[in-house]
């Protein structure tokens, strides 16, 4: 005898009603609406290490991104059949379409438009606004479980046959599978047999067709190779918002129905007081009191057996929050859809890569989950540091646990990442497993295959960058090859110009066991002096988008030839920027911030830049060109200003030399530059200019008692690895 | 009751329904109480009965708004009905009452010079002086008397009353007793007493309920309409109610002028028009539902009086223009600007632009 058992996929009150008919039906065979080559993972359910919720992951094995996911909740009713299956030892059967079949099918499916919820129709006659509402108050909080099999059964056949709507063709394969399975179980001899299915399908199981009508239908379907394995999942991804398909407004209130079973309303409420105190909202004992009166009141005014999620929330929003709907929001995250992530037991079959990954995850104390979580790493220490190297590599291959933030503090001994586990980088991490079978390895091969296949001198960099944080020798050094052959047919000088700072930083911190510095410097010669030669053309007839980020790149390039000490290449650049500072086709600001570099570097004396400076301020020059000027020169913050008097006192010059008209012409340009300025910056500025720019013009001798002053000078001397005074 | 009476109680100008919803309601209902739960509700949100007997709504709104304050009264907490002005916070106490205890007269208004007094009991001073403290001497307020008998005891305006004398009702409220200390004796509320307050949410700050006090309301926030179609029909309901009742000889207003004059007000309180395209500045007044009836009827008023009895953009135009300028110095400029940048382009408002122009 078969007994359908029509369920909605996640619902406590469906899952309660199931484990009790199972246990009075006690079937020889349990057999579920999963597909058929996902029979062999269930075994798995019966570990008690597994904590919902999971999911099942099914993917192709060819292409990973093509994946489906088979999410249970602890309240989930299939995964309580099976679990209970399992604990009895009757067999489990998976009777949907495979798989293999499905995937296969979908590359040529239509996309169906989503059709409304068929329950909506039960809760319009029942005088429900929505059907979600509807099957919360008749099935699922509902407390007798008599004939409730029975019942849902006989209203969908009645639905379906009523609305006689079509179905999709992948709908009526997975039902003519069904029907095909079920009829193979039949045969095996099983006499008394339990069918978990979803509602809607029930009717198509009932129904009497003809096996040879069904095998036709099912005759030369395409097919694919699918792997499938298990995946912790979150309470977040089975709500709807998710987008997910079959999912409920509020996981959190379902796993509390389910695993509270005594008085719900009390807890539930209890647990919003508690979450509304640690917000800093008054939520007292005697509150919550009111409230689970105020929602069994409201239950018994709208003839409800027991008060419901509705009710709670109305009960909440009255008694705590002064009917303010505002401090709802409080318990969204944390009680409606709870932050719950599952777990998967020691051993089971995973990809190598994932393995490697998680056992990496336990050794650096980087535990994955739902909730985000900022992480503050100081790479002066080696834990910092490992964990630092792992979390580029899983960026390296495209695993986006978490992402760099800019540090708050000044110095690169620090890092702030912020981490957020979610489920769907299971397929990530499938992707990324047909690059190599390690993190380590798979990041490398993954960022030298992917240079190949786009090739591109920013591209490269940006790579390079990756494999020099995450550590990853090998990849540094095909990349390095890679970029130089780039390089050769680059005619962007922006592009050569951003990868210099990194090679002069692989050239001067680089894991030099692996590296061949000797070549990082050639090459970096080779741009350096590509960059010499190109850079005058490339600053000339720009527009302002442009400047602002050639000023910027010519700006790193200069820290990168500081980086790298050459004499003979930096004074290359110098007379390179010295040109540019004299050349009128260069954009204004570009040549500012020439101006400053050389003047940074000492290759520019005082005068001269004063000069540079009153030129280009002058009154011949058009306003707006002064303005721009100023600002490259400026750019990077006022504390210059601050510290350097007598450049302090040249702008201050020209600003007292300008004619009120005139004055009033660059106001409101000058204002664009100071005012990117921090306040303290602009406060001390200000009070300088106050209290006289003239910079003090012969220094006193110092007085100092040097043999006093020897001691704190030989500590400095061998913090910093220098010879000891003498 | 005689017919000169201005307005009828709500317990006795809708006492045909009351019965008969009584006659029809056969659920349970709480000790003391006319009806059963859900015969307030109907008779609140109106409704048909089995006989046919047609039920008026009362309030046009959400329906859990309703179930929230009935239950709360169900369960001997005492109701808070929060809302920016005219948002039919009295109107829903006084139907409540009614109802629920067939008396809505049992009412203190909340002012600034509102006593300890007028919450508890006085006391007949001649009598007072001849005999000393007695229970002859006692005058009972309302509170009182509410408490004796067991009904519904509005309170009008709560926060307008001074926070010390709000306190008064901590007792009341949580132990249910009214002490007399002169007489060392109490009174015990009885079964069916409880407390309906309306509270401002404009007033805010100013006389801030003490937190001691919050915690023995339950409150139920009062919103403005949520939709143009449900602002017209409450609108419509109450000035066709209205107009009957101040025999006003003009005929009806037809619909479309209705919408005109609510969809002023929704625009200038919501800072943007209907069709969300253009930005509108607010003026300093509420704007609420409750004075677009009155510019109706004020509308109507003026038509039967002075003019053919047909309605008119003008008659409208005067009442309008006193409802939305409310400071002389601000309101006329945002009203102005309204009345050229939106009122000016519609079709068919033409009058309306005109009648307002040559007003303000």
């Amino acid at each position: 005898m078969t007994t359908l058992f029509g369920i909605r996929h996640h619902g406590p009150g469906c899952a309660r009603s199931l484990l009790a008919a199972l246990e009075a039906l006690s079937p020889d065979v349990v057999v579920l609406e999963m597909p058929q080559d996902a029979e062999a993972m269930l075994i798995h359910a019966a570990d008690a290490d597994m904590k919902p919720p999971v999911a099942l992951l099914m993917h192709e094995v060819e292409r990973p991104e093509r994946a489906s996911f088979y999410p249970f909740a602890a309240f989930s009713p299939e995964w309580q059949a099976v679990r209970w299956a399992l604990a009895k030892g009757v067999p489990v059967r998976c009777f949907d379409l495979p798989a293999a079949h499905a995937f296969a099918l979908r590359q040529t499916a239509e996309p169906m438009a989503p059709r409304p919820d068929a329950f909506e129709w039960f809760a319009r006659a029942d005088g429900y606004s929505d059907g979600e509402r509807w099957w919360n108050d008749r099935v699922e909080e509902r407390s007798n479980d008599q004939d409730f099999f029975a019942a849902i059964l006989e209203a969908v056949t009645a639905l379906r046959s009523e609305l006689a709507e079509p179905e999709s063709r992948e709908s009526l394969l997975r039902e003519a599978w069904m029907r095909k399975t079920l009829r193979a179980v039949e045969k095996e001899g099983f006499t008394t047999i339990a069918v978990v299915c979803g509602a809607w399908h029930t009717p198509a199981l009932s129904m009497k067709v003809k096996s040879s009508d069904d095998a036709a239908l099912l005759k030369g379907l395409p097919k694919e190779k699918v792997a499938a394995t298990w995946i912790p999942w979150t309470f977040e991804r089975l709500t709807f918002a998710s987008g997910y398909g079959a999912g409920i407004t509020s996981p959190g209130w379902y796993d509390h129905l389910w695993s509270c079973r005594g008085d719900a309303m009390t807890t539930w409420l209890t647990r919003a007081a508690r979450l509304f105190r640690k917000e800093g909202q008054d939520a007292s004992s005697a509150s919550v009191i009111e409230a689970v009166r105020l929602s069994n009141a409201l239950a018994g005014l709208r003839g409800r057996p027991q008060p419901g999620l509705n009710e709670s929330l109305e009960a909440i929003q009255s008694v705590f929050c002064q009917g303010d709907p505002l401090p709802l929001q409080f318990l969204n995250s944390k009680l409606l859809i709870g932050e719950r992530m599952g777990e998967l037991p020691e051993g089971l079959p995973k990809m190598p890569l994932q393995q490697d990954i998680e056992s990496t995850q336990r050794r650096l104390r980087l535990k994955p989950a739902a909730s985000v979580t900022p992480v503050d790493l100081d790479l002066r220490e080696e834990g910092g540091r490992a964990r630092s190297v792992f979390l580029h590599r899983l960026t390296a291959l495209a695993v986006t646990w978490g992402h760099k933030e800019r540090a708050r503090t000044r110095g690169t001994f620090k890092e702030r990442w912020v981490l957020q586990w979610k489920p769907e980088l299971a397929v990530s991490i499938i992707d990324a497993s047909a690059f190599g079978n390690t993190v380590e390895t798979a990041a490398a091969r993954r960022l030298v295959t992917l240079a190949t296949t786009a090739p591109g001198l920013g591209g490269i960099t940006e790579k390079l960058d990756l494999s020099l944080l995450g550590e990853l020798p090998e990849a540094t050094a095909a990349l390095l090859l890679q970029l130089e052959a780039a390089a050769a047919t680059s005619v962007d000088l922006t592009d050569l110009l951003a990868s210099v700072p990194t090679l002069a930083r692989i050239a001067r911190y680089g894991d030099v066991r692996a590296t061949d510095v000797e070549s990082v410097t050639d090459l970096i010669r080779a741009f350096a002096s590509r960059v010499n030669a190109g850079l005058l053309v490339a600053a000339s007839g720009i527009d302002d988008m442009a400047a602002e980020h050639l000023s910027k790149a010519v700006s790193d390039h200069a820290s990168a030839m500081i980086l790298i000490d050459d004499r003979e290449l930096a004074a290359e650049f110098h007379a390179v920027l010295g040109r540019m500072a004299e050349a009128s086709s260069v954009h204004p600001k570009v040549q500012g911030r020439a101006v400053r570099l050389l003047r940074d570097a000492g290759a520019l004396g005082d005068d001269l830049t004063a000069r540079h400076l009153g030129f280009a301020l002058s009154p011949g020059m058009p306003a707006r060109a002064g303005a721009d000027w100023l600002e490259g020169f400026l750019q990077g913050g006022g504390s210059l200003l601050v510290h350097d008097r007598l450049l302090l006192g040249l702008v201050d010059d020209w600003l007292k030399s300008l004619s009120p008209d005139g004055f009033q012409l660059v106001l409101p340009l000058l204002r664009r530059t100071f005012g990117g300025f921090s306040v303290p910056e602009r406060t001390r500025i200000a009070a300088n200019v106050a209290s006289g720019t003239q910079a003090v013009a012969t220094r006193q001798p110092m007085n100092l008692d040097l043999p006093r002053a020897l001691p704190a000078v030989a500590a400095v001397a061998r913090l910093l690895g220098l010879p000891e005074p003498s | 009751m005689n017919a000169t009476v201005l307005r009828q109680h709500a317990e006795i100008a809708h006492a045909a329904e009351l019965a008969a919803l009584s006659a029809h309601d056969d659920r349970p209902r709480p000790p003391k109480w006319k009806l059963s739960p859900w015969a307030v509700t109907d008779y609140l949100l109106g409704g048909t009965l089995a006989d046919g007997t047609v039920i008026s709504p009362k309030y046009v709104g959400d329906r859990r708004i309703i179930e929230v304050a009935v239950a709360t009264l169900a369960t001997d907490r005492a109701l808070l009905l929060l809302g920016v002005p005219g948002t039919a916070k009295s109107w829903v106490s006084e139907h409540l009452a009614a109802a629920i205890s067939g008396d809505s007269t049992r009412l203190i208004q909340g002012t600034a010079g509102t006593s300890e007094e007028s919450l508890r009991y006085n006391w007949n001073y001649a009598m007072l002086l001849a005999k000393g403290p007695s229970e002859e001497a006692l005058v009972p307020g309302p509170m009182f008397r509410s408490m004796q008998d067991g009904r519904l005891c509005r309170i009008e305006e709560l926060t307008r009353i001074p926070s010390e004398v709000q306190d008064t009702l901590i007792t009341m409220l949580s132990e249910k007793v009214l002490p007399i200390p002169e007489l060392s004796t109490e009174i015990q509320a009885t079964e069916g007493f409880n407390v309906i307050a309306t509270a401002n949410s404009r007033d805010r700050g100013v006389n801030e309920l003490s937190s001691a006090l919050q915690r023995r309301f339950n409150t139920v926030v009062l919103p403005l309409p949520s939709s143009l179609e449900d602002e017209v029909e409450i609108v419509r309901t109450r000035v066709g109610s209205m107009s009957k009742a101040l025999a006003l000889p003009a005929e009806p207003p037809a619909l479309e002028e209705i919408r005109r004059v609510v969809t002023i007000f929704r625009e200038l309180r919501s800072g943007a028009t209907e069709d969300g395209k253009a930005k509108v500045k607010s003026p300093s007044g509420t704007l609420s539902t409750a004075e677009a009836i009155s510019v109706m009827t004020n509308g109507l008023s003026l038509a039967g009086h002075f003019g053919d009895g047909k309605l008119t953009a003008h008659d409208l135009a005067s009442g309008m223009i006193g409802a939305i300028v409310k400071d002389p110095s601000q309101d006329p400029v945002v009203f102005k600007e309204y009345l050229e940048t939106v009122v000016k382009e519609r079709d068919g408002w033409k009058d309306l632009y005109r009648a307002c122009k040559d007003q303000i």
